[in-house]
């Protein structure tokens, strides 16, 4: 009897408890905690004295970082790490490319070379350096307060300018305080010059890459941001001087120069500009298109543009576009192929270099602009590639995880030389 | 050797609830204890199986344990318990027209159980119970900065959000057992 008595009696107790829980838990809901990460850009102000007496150091050569646009020069590549200088390279032999020098601009975002000239951007001011001796660059001169959109306050000389920061919060609001924010683009490094511009005006110009949004013409400087196209006289080299700026419209992302004309290509398409008077570009015409991010290369006849669907570039398409250019006042699109997710592009006699970002590297034969899809010569998918340059001795390309370069003396048959990997990996 | 624990199978369908900002959530349920016999009281043994919610499957792992009250009767009261992961294993990374990218982690997984089961015979049971359980999971969605952004570095998106999801379940099971 007794021994009966105890498992019920424990039993019961159980059967209590497992009720009590039963009435608890339904009270149970699931849990949320929410954080937010993002990147933005947070106000730094600038004493526009602070960064003029400051000097600009040439240091050795660094490891690549943020690569964000290459100039080829001679045997030299210049490329740039947007806000923070320019890398120089002696690519004297494109397989083992050597690490030379940096030259630490803060605030830098574009260049060009002009004989052996650089120009790069410092804030607002706009410096030249004499670079014929690579292993002794020197600045010779500063032209002032010529890109005066990021003056805060042009009194008391301060400029404001955006630092990119990591910011971890549990407050929802604030990750729209990250939108809208002016960012070096570096998903976007998009047009790049096919044409060597090599002899024009009788001064030997570097051959720009992509995100060109300096380039040189009839012996002056252009450079575009997003609205506008400023323009300076560099016909002597050692002396830029700032002459008038052109109101483009919005969403201005490259320019390039082809015979005495300058390619403008935008988020809503593209612009040319006649400058047979290199002091005043005239407008000859505008493809539109869908809106969409769009480098472009020309030849003779015809001009290659990629539309791209990205975040930055809303309802965009992924297509390669033939526009026929042999009347530059009316473009007219010949055919458009489907792609993968197109970047830049580069040119080089009849074989047209795709970048397809994460789809790595296409090569086309373009003889016959109707049929370029049936001509397909090469898919290279082993790196991801934004931008391609072909210059004298190599096909570069650049990614963001480092630069490449192709021997492509057969253009159908891609021989990788050398890969320089940024130092983050 | 008399000292060969026998081995136990414990296998269970069930419904899995709770709720959730959109209200209660039901489904559904599966995990299968596989274990030796240490006591005539109690089993230990490791634990898997598939716990479905809404949109989103998770492979329970855990480490396991039986406990039997009343071994003698033909109704006997039980409880368990298991500790380990839950694996979002049968996920994969969306990326959506906007190029947003949508992945999911799993995380830590605590259960407890109490029930009921009846013997057929020696050492076959049919089984009902009700168990807590606890499962955390982490759902990220994010806008990359940089083609083939890599998930663990912060620079690579412009942003990110990470949402740690702890789902409190009120598990109801009926299962077989030998």
């Amino acid at each position: 009897m007794k021994k009966q008595l105890h498992p019920h009696f424990t039993i019961g107790m159980q059967l209590m408890l497992s009720f009590m829980l039963v009435l608890v838990l339904p009270s149970c809901e699931d849990q949320i905690e929410t954080t937010y990460t993002y990147q933005t850009q947070v106000p730094v102000f600038i004493e526009v004295n602070a960064f003029r007496e400051a000097d600009i150091v040439i240091e050795p050569g660094i490891p690549l970082d943020q690569p964000g646009k290459i100039y080829i020069y001679g045997d030299y590549l210049f490329i740039s790490e947007p806000g923070k200088g320019i890398h120089l390279l002696n690519n004297a032999d494109p397989s083992n490319p050597q690490n030379l020098n940096f030259i630490n601009i803060p605030g830098t975002g574009d260049m060009a070379i002009n004989e052996s000239i650089l120009y790069a951007d410092n804030y607002i001011d706009l410096l030249a350096f004499d670079i014929s001796n690579p292993e002794n660059i020197q600045l010779v001169k500063r032209e002032k307060d010529v890109f005066p959109n990021i003056y805060s306050n042009e009194e008391t000389g301060t400029i404001m300018t955006y630092k990119d920061t990591v910011i971890t919060s549990t407050e929802s609001n604030m990750r729209w305080n990250s939108w809208g924010r002016p960012t070096f683009r570096t998903d976007m490094m998009t047009l790049e010059s096919a044409a060597y511009s090599k002899s024009d005006g009788g001064q030997s110009y570097g051959q720009g890459g992509s995100m060109a949004r300096f380039t040189l013409l009839g012996g002056h400087l252009y450079t575009v941001d997003n609205y506008n196209m400023r323009i300076f006289n560099v016909e002597n080299p050692m002396d830029p001087k700032y002459l008038s700026d052109i109101s483009l419209g919005w969403g201005i992302e490259t320019i390039f120069p082809f015979k005495g004309n300058l390619f403008i290509g935008s988020m809503s398409g593209m612009h040319i500009y006649d400058a047979s008077n290199p002091a005043a570009p005239r407008e000859m015409a505008v493809y539109s298109h869908i809106t969409s991010c769009d480098p472009v290369v020309v030849n003779d006849d015809y001009a290659f543009v990629t539309l791209r669907s990205a975040a930055l570039c809303r309802n965009g398409a992924n297509e390669l576009h033939v526009l026929d250019i042999k009347d530059l006042n009316s473009p007219t699109l010949l055919k458009a192929y489907p792609m993968d997710n197109p970047h830049g592009l580069g040119l080089s006699g009849d074989y047209l270099y795709l970048a397809e970002g994460e789809q790595g590297l296409k090569s086309f034969n373009v003889s016959n602009v109707m049929e370029i899809s049936n001509n397909q010569i090469e898919h290279l998918k082993n790196h991801v590639f934004l931008d391609i340059i072909p210059g004298p001795k190599s096909l570069i390309v650049i990614g963001p995880d480092g630069v490449c370069q192709f021997d492509y003396s057969d253009p159908e048959k891609l021989k990788e030389l050398s890969c320089i990997n940024v130092s983050n990996g | 050797m008399g000292q060969d624990l026998p081995f136990v199978n414990h296998t269970e369908l069930g419904l899995l609830t709770g709720s959730d900002n959109f209200g209660p959530r039901n489904n559904f349920t599966f995990q299968t204890f596989n274990g030796v016999q240490l006591t005539r009281r109690h089993a230990v043994g490791f634990v898997t199986g598939l716990d479905q919610y809404a949109n989103y499957s998770v492979l329970p792992l855990a480490l396991g344990w039986r406990g039997v009250l009343n071994p003698q009767n033909k109704w006997q009261l039980y409880g368990g318990g298991e500790l380990g992961y839950g694996s979002a294993v049968f996920e994969s990374v969306e990326v959506n027209e906007w190029e947003q990218h949508n992945w999911r982690k799993g995380g830590m997984m605590g259960q407890g159980t109490i029930g009921f089961r009846y013997k057929t015979k020696k050492t076959n049971f049919w089984t009902a119970s009700v168990s807590l359980k606890r499962q955390i999971s982490y759902f990220y969605n994010g806008n990359p900065s940089r083609l083939s952004p890599n998930r663990s570095r912060p620079e690579d998106w412009n942003y990110f959000e990470e949402d740690k999801v702890t789902f409190n379940n009120l598990v109801y099971r009926i299962g077989y057992s030998f």
